[in-house]
Order: C-alpha cells, then sequence, then structure tokens
C-alpha cells in the first residue's frame, strides 16, 4: 500500500484540494476561542449545525438580509433567523422543536447567548419560540439551558 | 491507530504531522495547556479537508471542525495512548460530518460547481500562473469522477492511513471494497487527464 500512498496523482489532488478548497480564514482562530469560552463544569450536548443561509428579503441586500440556521441534536432542533437591526447590531428569532421526555414532558429551557461583548438570556416560551431584539454582531454561541439536567450548545457562528 | 502505525508511514513529511500530533497531545495530556493551541493549529486544516469531503457546505463543515475540537476536550480520556489522536480527532471529525450530512437535506449540493466557477478568477491573484492552471485543470477532470470516487480520493489524499472500519461504514461500502475502489477511482482519474492531453 505503501507505494500507492506515494502515488504522485494523489499528491496532486492533495495540492489541489489545498489551493482550491483551502481552510478558511479564521477558522484556527475560532476554533481556538470555541475552546477558551468552554466552561467544562456544564454537561452539555452539542449541537449540529446541519444548514445555513442567507435569504433576500428585499431587492436590495444590506439590512433586507436574513440568515437562516438549523442546529440539531438527539430530539432538538433549533431554527435561527438573523436579521440586522443596524450595521452592528442583529436581532435573532429562535425556535426549538423537541421530542418530548418518556413522561410526555418538556422542561423549561432559557435560551442564553454567549458574544465576546457579553452574554444574553431569553426564556424559551410554549410554543419554543424565543427572541433577542438587539444584539451585537460578531461571533456567537447559542446554549439552551433547563434547571433539569439537559443542555445544548452550538459551535460559535458569525452574526 | 497504535505507536506502530506512526512510525510506520513512509512519506515523510506526513509522518511528522502525526508524530507532531502525538507528541503535542502527549504534552497536553501532561498538563501543558499550549500545547493544546498547537495541536489545533496542526490538525485544523487536515480534519477541514476530512469534513469538506462529505459535501458538507463552508458553514457545515467549520461547525463540524469545531464540534471536534470540543468533543476533544471533553472526552480526552479516550485517547488512550497519544499515538491515537491523529486517528481519534479524524474518526471524529468524519462521524460529526457524517451525521450533519445525513441529517441535512438541503445541503448545497450545488455548492462544488459554484466553487469550480468562481475559481480561476478568485485565486488567479494570488497564485503563479502556471501552478493555478495545474490545479484547476485537475479539478475540472476530478469533477467528473462520481461522488463516491471524489470523497474517498479527497480522504485518502489527506490521510494516508484511514481508519478502514470508520470509512467503510460512512462512505456505505464494504471494507475490502475500499482498496479497489481507491486503485479504480485513481485509474479513472488518471486516464480522464490523458484523454485531456493533461498527462
Amino acid at each position: 500500500m505503501s507505494a500507492e500512498e506515494r502515488d504522485p496523482l494523489l499528491v496532486a489532488v492533495k495540492k489541489m484540494y489545498l489551493e482550491l478548497d483551502p481552510v478558511p480564514v479564521g477558522l484556527t482562530e475560532r476554533v481556538l476561542v470555541a475552546l477558551a469560552v468552554d466552561d467544562l463544569e456544564l454537561e452539555y450536548e452539542l449541537l449540529t449545525m446541519v444548514h445555513r443561509s442567507q435569504q433576500l428579503a428585499g431587492v436590495r441586500g444590506g439590512d433586507d438580509q436574513k440568515l437562516v440556521m438549523e442546529f440539531t441534536a438527539a430530539g432538538v432542533t433549533v431554527l435561527l433567523r438573523i436579521s440586522a437591526v443596524d450595521a452592528k447590531h442583529r436581532r435573532i428569532d429562535g425556535w426549538v422543536t423537541r421530542t418530548p421526555d418518556a413522561k410526555g414532558e418538556l422542561v423549561e429551557l432559557t435560551a442564553s447567548l454567549w458574544q465576546e461583548a457579553g452574554t444574553a438570556t431569553s426564556p424559551v416560551g410554549s410554543h419554543g419560540r424565543f427572541e433577542f431584539a438587539r444584539v451585537p454582531s460578531g461571533l456567537t454561541r447559542l446554549d439552551l439551558v433547563s434547571e433539569r439536567d439537559s443542555a445544548f450548545r452550538t459551535t460559535l457562528f458569525e452574526i | 491507530m497504535v505507536a506502530s502505525d506512526v512510525a510506520g508511514r513512509s512519506d515523510a513529511a506526513e509522518t511528522s504531522v502525526w508524530v507532531r500530533a502525538a507528541a503535542c497531545f502527549g504534552r497536553w495530556q501532561g498538563g501543558e495547556s499550549a500545547a493544546l493551541d498547537e495541536l489545533v493549529r496542526l490538525m485544523t486544516p487536515v480534519l477541514w479537508h476530512t469534513v469538506r469531503a462529505y459535501g458538507l457546505s463552508q458553514a457545515a463543515a467549520e461547525d463540524s471542525v469545531q464540534n471536534t475540537w470540543l468533543a476533544l476536550v471533553r472526552n480526552r480520556h479516550q485517547v488512550q495512548e497519544a499515538a491515537a489522536i491523529g486517528g481519534w480527532l479524524l474518526t471524529t471529525a468524519r462521524r460529526t460530518a457524517w451525521r450533519a450530512k445525513s441529517t441535512d437535506a438541503k445541503t448545497l449540493a450545488v455548492e462544488d460547481t459554484q466553487l469550480a466557477a468562481g475559481l480561476p478568477s478568485s485565486r488567479a491573484a494570488e497564485a503563479s500562473a502556471m501552478e493555478e492552471l495545474a490545479s484547476t485543470a485537475l479539478w475540472q477532470h476530478v469533477q467528473t469522477l462520481d461522488a463516491r470516487c471524489q470523497r474517498l480520493l479527497r480522504i485518502v489524499a489527506f490521510d494516508d492511513r484511514p481508519d478502514y472500519a470508520g470509512l467503510a461504514q460512512s462512505l456505505g461500502m464494504p471494507i475490502g471494497s475500499i482498496g479497489p475502489t481507491r486503485r479504480r477511482c485513481l485509474d479513472k482519474l488518471r486516464s480522464s487527464l490523458e484523454k485531456g492531453g493533461q498527462l
């Protein structure tokens, strides 16, 4: 197998991907920030981003753009719609969909936002809705925490 | 992956990545917190190319890479031997990517096409014309391969000793067919390049 491992064509394929689909600028730094702000005492499940898209609400871009993101973990789906309040602030509307536990209950959740500038919280309503009317743009992380054991956390994302 | 695997790697450049990763991890386990940063800087590019091979969008791929590192910090005790760290990271990244991919029916299937179309103009300024030509030409030929070939070649290009069992599962193919498929995919690519006068 070692001869095949050095196949020059495979080496060229590697070089091609390095050049044409390079690691995004700042990814390593975002990973380091994510690790630095990860408080190990909190037990949580990681929410995986399954979708992110930019929606144009109007003809013009800029402030009319809405960012839609979807995250999932076992039994939980979170949808975020992010719109611009102004150049430096965002509004976040969130919806949580959950599978009820064995007793058919849904524990109360609080949405908690971590940003470099600080943190903010919002109760998750009975229909799974929560909102942050005006938060700074920039690196953001969402936690969903409950009085009981369950907690969910996203990775850091840019809004 | 065990220590002998790492020692047995034939490619000197590759060996150094795996051996350096093991050394960083060992130092981190020993209490040197800066060694984790070093490990992140060393292995993030490899993880990126691994998760992108599964066809994740840029945003989802970034998310998978971050989740892989968070999983490591939380499960570091799972990695019993420092030499196994490279394999553990790649396996975890593949699993995360696979999960994200299979959950997301909406993943942008067109992204690679868009990427290919946008390449020459955006990259031309920063690379030498000859090198640019070579990689973009190769890209066109890689695009003619089926999705499974593209995925497999990208993974093995960055991970010369993949965990075949995990790879087989996430690619949805029997473990025994990975070696032959890899050869077949390389042959197809080579013949496409020959036909196109690139080789």
